[in-house]
């Protein structure tokens, strides 16, 4: 347990000293999401029509932003290899990763998202599925990510990589969390879909930190 | 004596794991790959095209289904076939696995983007739009994403070809698991927005004398990527053992 | 003869479909032609540079 707090703790302590990496998803999404009543009109109908979605696509934008620091700085400095050269078990230390990157990233994406709802005109009786959902969905995000990361970490220009890897990851995670909120936003039940996100993040969480030792593993060979 | 058949058995896995004998073995088979392919390509769509009869819903434009649906069943095959070599490769690091699997890449996408173009000049004379976001269609675009993703792992890690075709063979793998997952969720989603409910193959009866020229259009497309993947697969062994004796024997005999 | 080429009016989509699935196994059979003959002829004149350099 210890060395997995410690991870945890290092990993908060560095990111919170940068804040403005945790704003900039933010910024961006605020930026984006001006767009559309530009671009669409700022009839209430149709932005609230979009709004499930648009929230969700925006969460997936702003996420790609971030995927690659889960391993990239700790590459550039050598402790990657100090994860791999460890007794402690690499998957675990990957999931300590992939923890405190949310933390930093997908957290702050669910805290927000109200706000971009009301921008949106969200129907007011959406935004706890849409805070669910995110909360949900944004930790199986820093999950698929973590591959994309964990392989393109000693690849200099891997940043449209990383995209071209992970986007058909992310994807069943856009269709169920949007549906979810489009749902709710109709009236239907959302727990459908709900259930087939969660089912996802518990696949994710058994799954996905083997591949991404994996990875480490081949990078560093 | 029955010592004898395992040894026979292990000695043949082992020369076919030895690259010298995989591209000794794989030349004799080329020409004849080549040929069936031709010939079934050549009898096939003879056969679609003037033997079947008309679809009495949708007229000759049916016939399309004889590229579209091969195709279609060749993207899906290949990429498992990648999945396996990729499994092979990284648990038993054995060569022929990576040679195999890359090999397969570049055919396996063409037939994903046959799938996908002749798809869409088939549903443009039934639905009317040039796309639709069907559950198939669009499992199959994002099929040829991941098709991309590997080749684009492969070619990102340039300097060092053994790493480069480890970790292809690792986002193969989970491209396999992440394949069953979209379907399974595309499904789902074209489920819940009805609109989409136009399947391209909703025959439920179909004549053996339509059913005939698509199988012989299925075998002869599973031929060409056998000669196209050997190909490659023979290609990939002479690059990466290019310092090997038998690699350079080979170069002597042939000064073509 | 004519009424073959016109696929019940839908020709330009069937015969389309067709020479596009040709055109790609075309593509991809000349790739590994020229791929074949490039790669032995590097292996072949990195060999002639070793032999030059004993």
């Amino acid at each position: 347990m210890k060395p997995f707090l410690a991870l945890v703790k290092r990993d908060l302590t560095l990111g919170l000293r940068r804040k403005s990496q945790i704003y900039q998803p933010l910024v961006f999404q605020l930026l984006v999401v001006t767009m559309f009543p530009l671009g669409l009109g700022s009839g209430a109908r149709t932005l609230a029509l979009i709004a499930p979605a648009v929230i969700w696509i925006l969460a997936l934008l702003a996420s790609l932003l971030t995927l690659d620091q889960i391993f990239k700085n700790d590459y550039d400095d050598g402790s990657v290899e100090s994860y791999v050269l460890t007794s402690y078990p690499l998957p675990l230390s990957v999931l300590a990763k992939i923890l405190s990157h949310w933390l930093l990233s997908g957290l702050p994406l669910v805290l927000f998202s109200p706000i971009i709802g009301v921008l949106l005109h969200l129907p007011s009786s959406s935004y706890g599925v849409l805070m669910l959902s995110l909360l949900i969905g944004t930790p199986i995000f820093s999950f698929m990510g973590s591959i994309g990361s964990a392989l393109t970490m000693s690849l200099k220009h891997g940043g449209l990589l990383l995209t071209i890897l992970v986007m058909p990851l992310l994807t069943p995670v856009l269709i169920f969390g949007a549906s979810a909120v489009v749902e709710i936003s109709l009236g239907n039940s959302a727990s459908q879909p709900l259930l087939l996100l969660s089912g996802l993040l518990i696949l994710s969480i058994t799954l996905i930190p083997f591949a991404a030792a994996a990875a480490i593993k081949i990078n560093l060979e | 004596m029955h010592k004898q058949r395992t040894n026979a058995l292990v000695r043949f896995y082992h020369k076919l794991g030895s690259p010298p004998s995989f591209y000794r073995i794989s030349g004799y088979f080329l020409k004849w790959l080549l040929l069936l392919a031709i010939g079934l390509t050549t009898w096939g769509l003879y056969d679609g095209l003037v033997l079947a009869p008309a679809d009495y819903q949708q007229g000759d434009s049916f016939r399309i289904i004889y590229v579209h649906v091969p195709a279609a069943w060749m993207s899906m095959f290949i990429y498992a076939v990648m999945g396996v070599c990729g499994v092979i490769a990284l648990i038993w690091r054995m060569k022929i696995a990576e040679a195999v699997m890359l090999a397969s890449a570049p055919i396996g996408a063409w037939f994903t983007v046959i799938a996908l173009v002749t798809g869409s000049l088939w549903g443009k004379p039934m639905w009317g739009t040039w796309w639709e976001w069907d559950a198939r269609m669009t499992s199959e675009l994002i099929l040829l994403f991941l098709y991309i993703g590997i080749m684009a792992t492969y070619s990102a890690f340039s300097e060092d070809t053994r790493k480069a075709a480890r970790m292809a063979a690792l986002i193969a793998i989970v491209g396999v698991f992440n394949v069953v997952i979209i379907h399974y969720s595309v499904q789902w989603w074209s489920s819940i927005h009805q609109g989409s409910t136009v399947s391209l193959t909703g025959k439920q009866n179909i004549t053996w004398d339509m059913l005939r020229p698509l199988l012989f259009m299925a075998f002869a497309t599973k031929f060409y990527y056998g000669y196209s993947m050997l190909k490659r697969a023979r290609i990939y062994l002479l690059e990466t053992e290019s310092n090997k004796r038998w690699v350079q024997d080979i170069i002597m005999e042939k000064k073509s | 003869m004519s009424e073959f080429l016109n696929m019940g009016g839908y020709a330009f989509y069937v015969w389309t479909s067709f020479a596009l699935f040709f055109l790609a196994m075309a593509i991809d059979f000349i790739s590994l032609v020229l791929k074949e003959k490039s790669i032995k002829r590097n292996i072949r004149s990195l060999m002639r540079r070793k032999k030059n350099r004993q």
